[in-house]
């Protein structure tokens, strides 16, 4: 079957279709669920992007597409997003994947060899496909393998893939490096340049440089496989190998009895994948991969139940009667709305009639879509507005600030509820404006009050070669208190009720002010004062945001803090300054706090680029007294999922900073609206820094302005305007 | 060594399945999600067909929906059905809900939108489907919208005929293949029950009448 544009083709065993799909407590079901144990594969399209015409489930050991050890052509589907895991020959691999366009794929690998015999080692790689495959001829693709980190499997490598008929496909590359240690021959490259025949000793140092010139130099090999797809969920692959494996040959955990591999693959189901293999004809290893890919959420739209039908109002019935000035009759009118808002999980804080035009402040606590929550607002409006109000300026408010003004016209909702196209024609219909300084009315202060939340949490402490996963169980206690719209107090107690993070016992060196490299000692109590702050926010001018916090910042420092950020709603570019005065808090996280303290701040500037390319730039001075600057770069998509990376450059050298040489980490945002279809706005935000040193080190101040500002405005907006109807 | 959260996709739902409480939104909003988990994790228990729903139809409920349109759909791939009743109207096109809240819209009976089924039926352009099922009229283009996992809007294009007299049969052949959609047509041309496509992911809608006398 073919697939349109816009539309992908999907591998579905049935069982799994059956369980998702359907809010299953508004309809009833005739037959009783299907068995889980169907085989039958259908294939399905849903509406998302092309994927590859085919796709190809299997990752390597190393976590890219290929074979066993061996890397293949192929690509992921674009976005892809993969953990595997990998046991073989006493040692582990994890690795984290992403697709990050469709050419370009990324790896960030954790590496335990056999226990107690050498360092855990952490590295990189990143692919690009040169061609796409057709009928005609193989994709190809261009790799560097562990070309950042500690470089002990550095290679570089290029591989084409072709397909003979819909299930055999066919691997051959060249490789060099760690990926020529076996029957490898004299550099092809030489040939240009001599200088291309011998690689350069490596210089690992730290680890985390780039060291380009040993690229595709010194002796090649070529390495090749088969894969066979024997049924929609079987997979079997053969290789021959070129790998050294000399450190397993070293520790006598691998004997290098056959230079070919074999595995087989398993699809459990589109997200989880089997995978086990003979390495070197010697010893079994397994390994499983789960993917997600924030391009296919669970409901395409999700699964908030329909919204509230336009009112149409009757022919000629636009007149206004004077009426408003009646303060009865507007309080009807005002509470009426508040009522059918609430109905759909919306807080009206203000409204206001002048004229033909009604100004409506919101506050959404429930829909992941702001776009969403605005097209609500919209549809209720035309239920409970008298009929001469022909315009509404719908105001999302947050933290008591204006963030933006939607103006909408009734006339327009009236008639394209049901209009071909009435997505796109509506948006371009549509104002957004900065409200802030000219709209009527303050919010009210929250009802009520003081708000309180207790739930469970999970914290981890990762990497530590001596444990390298450890974890926190237990409860927090989450409490705010409103003293007006915009100024708050708001604090986080934990509890710990199970955990192994206060075994932790590291000691490394740091020529550096201890800033983040005892943040294990801040693990030792049971239970502890997250963060406890006054905050204040404020609206200084036009295009202008505010933010004051004082208090406990966060678990290390506590102090003061302010922001400023400049963003038009129509701009794709924000700028921003932070400043803030700390001191090092104590470890027991208590109110006390120890004698380190310091100035660090920040100009940042973020710019959203085409295609879902978010970067931010940030220049100031770190919390070790270190100035430099932090390069972010996101792709973010419009359901809410985010996955970047970032890297801190400051005038700490490479020398002084110790292990990994500078700052770097990757950030992944997930909404859990993906996961689950119901609406919600949580959103679970992870960053994965694997090395925590002192320089390059920032303060996690809550309640920053930008990303509190930037859903309400008219580029992100535009983006998932299809939900405005949903 | 140490960091904060860095968590893979599936241990991400865990909080969430573990019991919170409390005033803040966030917490309230776990919440939903956990009373959201169990339908979407466990089979359902049976429920009723469009006929036994039919059978429920009492003389004090029939009383109710007086003067109300109301009908009985059903998903064939799923095998759910509900009543539905008309709860707006905007032109000639009438939105019912079910109970629990999810909306279908008709064109002279001609479905033009879905509302919280998920992977919704966003917008149409039906064309002259209307007047060719009531005979007037021979090919013509319909245009089916929905969004995508991006909330863009994607679109499939068919172009379509209908023929018949009474049972009319609407055949249309565009992106997704061939679409068969079918009506059954009263004397006065009304669409009394029918048959038809929401979208790839939902597959067809039954409509009958809620109440056959």
């Amino acid at each position: 079957m073919r697939c349109p544009p816009g539309f992908t083709r999907r591998v579905l065993p049935t069982a799994f279709k059956s369980r998702l799909r359907v809010p299953k407590r508004l309809f009833s079901k005739k037959r009783p669920a299907r068995t889980g144990g169907a085989i039958l594969a259908l294939f399905l399209c849903s509406a998302s992007a092309l994927a590859d015409p085919v796709a190809d489930p299997s990752f390597s050991r190393y976590g890219v597409p290929g074979l066993i050890d061996m890397p293949a052509a192929s690509m992921a589907p674009d976005a892809d997003l993969s953990v595997t895991a990998s046991n073989a020959a006493e040692a582990t691999n994890v690795t984290l994947s992403f697709q990050i366009t469709p050419r370009l794929f990324a790896t960030y690998r954790y590496s335990i060899p056999a226990s107690g015999r050498g360092f855990a080692g952490q590295s990189a790689d990143l692919r690009y496909q040169l061609l796409r495959e057709t009928g005609m001829r193989p994709a190809v693709t261009i790799g560097l393998q562990d070309f950042i980190g500690t470089g002990t499997s550095a290679a570089e490598y290029v591989v084409a893939t072709k397909h003979v008929g819909r299930r055999l496909a066919v691997t051959t590359g060249l490789g060099w490096g760690s990926l020529a240690s076996r029957n490898s021959f004299r550099n092809p490259l030489a040939g240009l340049s001599e200088g291309f025949e011998q690689r350069p000793v490596r210089d690992t140092g730290l680890g985390g440089e780039v060291e380009y010139d040993q690229w595709f130099h010194g002796p090649a090999a070529v390495f090749g496989g088969l894969s066979y797809q024997l049924t929609p969920r079987w997979t079997l692959q053969a290789e021959y190998s070129t790998a050294s494996y000399d450190v397993e040959v070293r520790e006598g955990t691998l004997n290098r009895a056959s230079p070919v591999n074999i595995g087989v693959n398993y699809a459990l189901n589109e997200n989880v994948n089997l995978h086990a293999f003979l390495l070197q004809g010697d010893r079994v290893g397994f390994a499983f991969r789960i993917n997600q890919n924030p391009r296919i959420p669970a409901v395409n739209g999700g699964l908030a139940t329909a919204p509230p039908p336009v009112q149409v109002r009757p022919a000629r019935s636009a007149t206004a009667l004077g009426w408003q000035n009646d303060p009865a009759t507007f309080e009807q009118v005002r509470q009426d709305t508040a009522t059918l808002l609430a109905g759909t999980q919306i807080e009206l804080l203000t409204l206001s009639l002048d004229d033909d035009t009604a100004t409506v402040r919101i506050a959404n606590g429930y829909y992941g879509s702001e776009v969403q929550a605005v097209g609500r607002t919209a549809r209720i409006l035309t239920a409970s507005l008298p009929a001469h109000i022909e315009r509404f300026e719908i105001i999302p408010v947050d933290d008591g600030i204006d963030l933006s003004g939607i103006v909408l016209s009734r006339a327009d909702l009236e008639r394209l509820e049901f209009a071909p196209r009435n997505t796109e024609t509506l948006l371009a219909r549509t104002t957004f404006r900065d409200a802030s300084l000219s709209a009527p009315g303050r919010p009210p202060v929250a009802d009520p009050r003081f708000r309180w939340g207790l739930g469970p949490y999970i914290k981890g402490s990762y990497f530590d070669p001596a444990d390298p996963v450890r974890l926190d169980f237990g409860a927090h206690l989450d409490v705010s208190y409103q003293i007006t719209p915009v100024f708050s107090l708001s604090g986080s107690v934990l509890s710990r009720l199970a955990g192994n993070r206060d075994e932790a016992k590291r000691d490394d060196p740091s020529t550096l002010p201890r800033v983040r490299t005892d943040v294990f000692r801040y693990a030792k109590e049971d239970t502890v004062l997250e963060r406890l702050t006054a905050d204040y926010y404020f609206r200084p001018g036009k295009n202008l945001y505010g933010r004051l916090s004082a208090g406990y910042l966060e678990e290390m420092y506590g102090g003061v803090s302010g922001e400023l950020l400049w963003k038009p709603v129509d701009s794709r570019l924000a700028l921003g300054a932070e400043l803030s005065a700390v001191k090092k808090r104590s470890f027991d996280q208590r109110f006390g706090f120890k004698s380190y303290e310091t100035l660090t701040g920040h100009l940042s500037a973020y710019y959203d680029f085409d295609g879902g390319f978010h970067t931010r730039v940030d220049a100031g001075r770190y919390l070790a007294g270190d100035w430099g600057t932090t390069i972010s770069l996101a792709r973010r998509f419009a359901n809410g999922w985010s996955v970047g990376a970032y890297a801190t450059f400051t005038d700490v050298s490479f020398e002084d900073y110790g292990e990994g040489s500078f700052t770097k980490g990757v950030s992944i945002s997930i909404p859990l609206e993906h996961l689950a279809g119901q609406p919600t706005r949580l959103v679970q935000n992870n960053v994965i820094q694997p090395i925590v040193r002192d320089g390059g080190a920032r303060i996690n101040v809550s309640g920053r302005l930008y990303g509190k500002v930037r859903p309400y405005h008219a580029t992100e907006m535009a983006k998932s305007w299809g939900r405005f109807w949903r | 060594m140490a960091l904060k959260q860095s968590v893979p996709a599936m241990v991400v739902l865990l909080p969430v399945l573990l019991a919170a409480c409390g005033t803040n939104s966030a917490i309230s909003d776990r919440r939903a999600l956990l009373q959201a988990a169990p339908s979407l994790l466990r089979p359902s228990e049976p429920n009723p067909t469009a006929d036994e729903i039919r059978a429920r139809i009492t003389p004090e409920i029939r009383q109710l929906l007086s003067g109300t349109p109301a009908a009985i759909v059903t998903l064939e791939d799923q095998a759910l059905s509900s009543i539905i009743y008309q709860a707006a109207a905007n032109g000639a096109v009438a939105t019912f809900f079910t109970p629990d809240n999810r909306s279908l819209s008709f064109r002279e009976g001609v479905l033009v939108a879905t509302r919280g089924l998920g992977f919704d039926l966003m917008s149409t352009d039906t064309g002259d489907a209307v007047q060719a099922i009531r005979g007037r009229g021979s090919s013509y283009t319909r245009l089916y919208q929905y969004l995508d996992g991006e909330e863009a809007i994607v679109s499939l294009t068919f172009r379509c005929t209908a023929q018949g007299n009474g049972l009319v049969h609407e055949t249309c052949q565009g992106d997704w293949g061939t679409v068969e959609n079918s009506y059954s047509v009263g004397s006065d041309g009304d669409i009394l029950a029918s048959r038809q496509w929401i979208g790839p992911e939902r597959g067809y809608l039954r409509v009958e009448p809620a109440l056959v006398d």
